[in-house]
């Protein structure tokens, strides 16, 4: 009979929660990177996309971890060791206080014996992170001269206009891919590093 | 110009309907709550607008829309639009006409009409255009006069058609802003496959740049798809000597998709493809026509909810400065909105349509309840627009 490891014998596991496709696709691509990069060894992780901020407050999020993550991940030898949850802060413009109550979730992960939570707070939405590399977005788009200042009233509206000038469409979601691939991570995370300091924590990341 | 807002009465089963506008706007409701009949309304004032008097004859007494309903019958036609026009300034323009009647009262001319400038800090009115059922409407000659110059408009005739034949009228570009407003339709139909692929043939050859946007979004839209060729076929030209021959042509668009052998028509598409295509190249086709509103039919049919999202977007940025209207009874839809784009219609005992936005103060309390309920605000609020009974407390502390 195969003999169940002990919880100090598991490996620790770092679980990134975000909203959507776009920072499914960063996340993933952020984290690359700190394992690339990181001079000491990071922990493991993985990125699982909720579609939408308001399931954070679900008892999708609930089941999500007890029903399948922990489980999946202790079979593997690893133990989850810190819940992160990513949320793009224009989806609260219109309410006063945010809908997800943080404190309620930080107990929920709290009760299923993970030690570690933190929240990043995306300024205000994905598309402004990945605007730090603007000289990464004009070289996707093939453009000569990349503008010092965009025109919109946020990230979205102002990479759409990008977009345009340089004959494409923005789409969020999953076929952006490639033109992620084509930005300078080093210089996101630099402009970002206060936002991602909680993770790189949990991830035990340490940058040269 | 830009509509900032619309109100719509006498109307089919529309008793009142009153709308502040965004960029992007969507009436939510389940079947049978008047959503076509809003638009269909918006439709018929534009048309009413910029029709002759000839045909603004027919349409007084057009029997599919008269009001039938006992709360509306008998009620005349009456449109209003809030807009700010080429120039920023703030305008109103309404109109009215009683609908045909057969009872022997007099029907079927236009009652009123009014054109009002706001200024200034406090948007002070100023009448421009003036008109009751008794006369032909009276304008405002020059910056200094009154309003108070007859316009001598007939019964089926807007002062403004009149006012376009004159010279250096002191306020003749809104005029003729209004006289060129239009509407784009998208309904829920199948789309003319000739004209749309027609149309995107003729985009490829006079506007390459608009053309790239277009073919790169239905590639990320659809991303099966790995290019579209739009292609003419020309019928042959016949023989003989004439002065001047048609020359017609089938038009087509030839689809490469992933994993076929071959390029395929676009007839072979499946529906939603094809109406993703066809939106879109509506939208910019809409906006090359400068059209001032876009009305779609139902946005989320034959699209996939996880694909709505950013066909909502794409509209949104081909609309570029576009009005945008559309209905839906998708909980997806609402999802991917804020509630300031949001008008959901409400059940009444009359029958009549009834759309209105949540209360500003009460969009908090709402998403905690669906938040509470571990549903989207989508699923919440058609859950409650199909509890709502007309008397239901709910309408009243939750809606404007």
């Amino acid at each position: 009979m195969k003999k169940k490891k002990q919880t100090s014998d598991l490996t620790p596991h770092v679980v990134i929660f975000v909203e959507g496709d776009t920072d499914e696709v960063f996340f993933n691509r952020l984290l690359n990177y700190y394992r690339c990069q990181s001079v000491t060894p990071v922990n493991s992780c993985e990125v699982q996309n909720m579609k939408g901020v308001g399931r954070y407050a679900s008892s999708k999020f609930t089941g999500k971890l007890s029903a399948d993550i922990i489980p999946r991940n202790e079979r593997k030898g690893r133990k989850i060791y810190g819940v992160c949850c990513s949320f793009d802060t224009d989806v609260f413009e219109d309410e006063e206080t945010p809908i997800v109550n943080w404190n309620k979730v930080r107990k929920i992960i709290a009760r299923l014996g993970i030690e570690e939570f933190c929240t990043i707070e995306v300024k205000s939405a994905m598309e402004d992170w990945l605007l730090d590399d603007i000289e990464g977005v004009c070289s996707f788009l093939k453009l000569k001269d990349c503008p010092t200042s965009l025109n919109g009233a946020n990230g979205y509206a102002k990479m759409s206009g990008l977009f345009k000038r340089g004959g494409k469409v923005y789409v969020k979601g999953l076929s952006i891919a490639d033109f992620i691939d084509a930005l300078n991570i080093w210089k996101i995370r630099d402009k970002r590093k206060e936002a991602l300091a909680e993770l790189e924590r949990l991830l035990r990341v340490q940058l040269p | 110009m830009k509509i900032k807002s619309i109100s719509l009465s006498g109307f089919c089963n529309i008793k009142q309907f009153d709308i502040q506008l965004t960029d992007f706007n969507a009436l939510v409701a389940p079947n049978n709550y008047g959503k076509s009949n809003v638009i269909e309304g918006i439709r018929f004032a534009f048309d009413f607008i910029t029709a002759s008097e000839n045909m603004r004859r027919q349409m007084m007494s057009d029997a599919a829309y008269i009001p039938i309903n006992t709360a509306t019958s008998g009620e005349p036609f009456r449109f209003g639009l809030f807009f700010t026009s080429a120039d920023e300034s703030l305008y109103s323009y309404i109109f009215a006409f009683d609908w045909q009647k057969t009872n022997g009262e007099q029907g079927s001319c236009i009652i009123e009409e009014s054109l009002v400038k706001f200024s200034g800090k406090r948007c002070r009115p100023s009448a421009l255009i003036k008109r009751t059922i008794d006369d032909g409407g009276l304008y405002v000659s020059s910056p200094k006069a009154r309003c108070n110059k007859p316009v001598g408009a007939s019964e089926h005739q807007l002062a403004i058609d009149k006012l376009a034949l004159i010279d250096r009228l002191m306020f003749g570009n809104v005029v003729s802003e209004l006289r060129r407003l239009s509407i784009h339709m998208v309904g829920t139909s199948a789309f003319n496959k000739q004209s749309i692929c027609e149309f995107i043939y003729i985009l490829r050859d006079r506007h390459s740049d608009r053309y790239s946007l277009l073919e790169d979004a239905v590639m990320h839209l659809v991303p099966n798809i790995i290019s579209i060729t739009p292609t003419r076929s020309h019928l042959g030209i016949g023989s003989g000597d004439v002065p001047y021959r048609i020359e017609d042509a089938i038009y087509d668009l030839r689809i490469n998709e992933r994993n076929n052998n071959q390029d395929i028509s676009i007839s072979r598409l499946s529906s939603g493809s094809c109406r993703i295509i066809a939106i879109i190249a509506e939208i910019v086709k809409a906006e090359m026509d400068g059209s001032s509103l876009i009305c779609i039919e139902e946005l989320e049919n034959s699209v996939h909810p996880k694909l709505l999202e950013n066909m909502i977007l794409m509209v949104q940025s081909f609309a570029e400065g576009i009005t945008v209207i559309t209905t839906s009874h998708s909980p997806y839809l609402v999802r991917y909105l804020k509630s300031r784009h949001l008008t959901f219609g409400l059940p009444t005992n009359e029958g009549v349509a009834s759309f209105h936005k949540i209360r500003p103060t009460k969009v908090k309390a709402v998403v905690k309840r669906a938040s509470a309920m571990d549903m989207t605000l989508g699923e919440y609020m058609f859950d409650l627009m199909l509890g709502l009974r007309p008397e239901s407390e709910e309408i009243t502390e939750l809606f404007e």
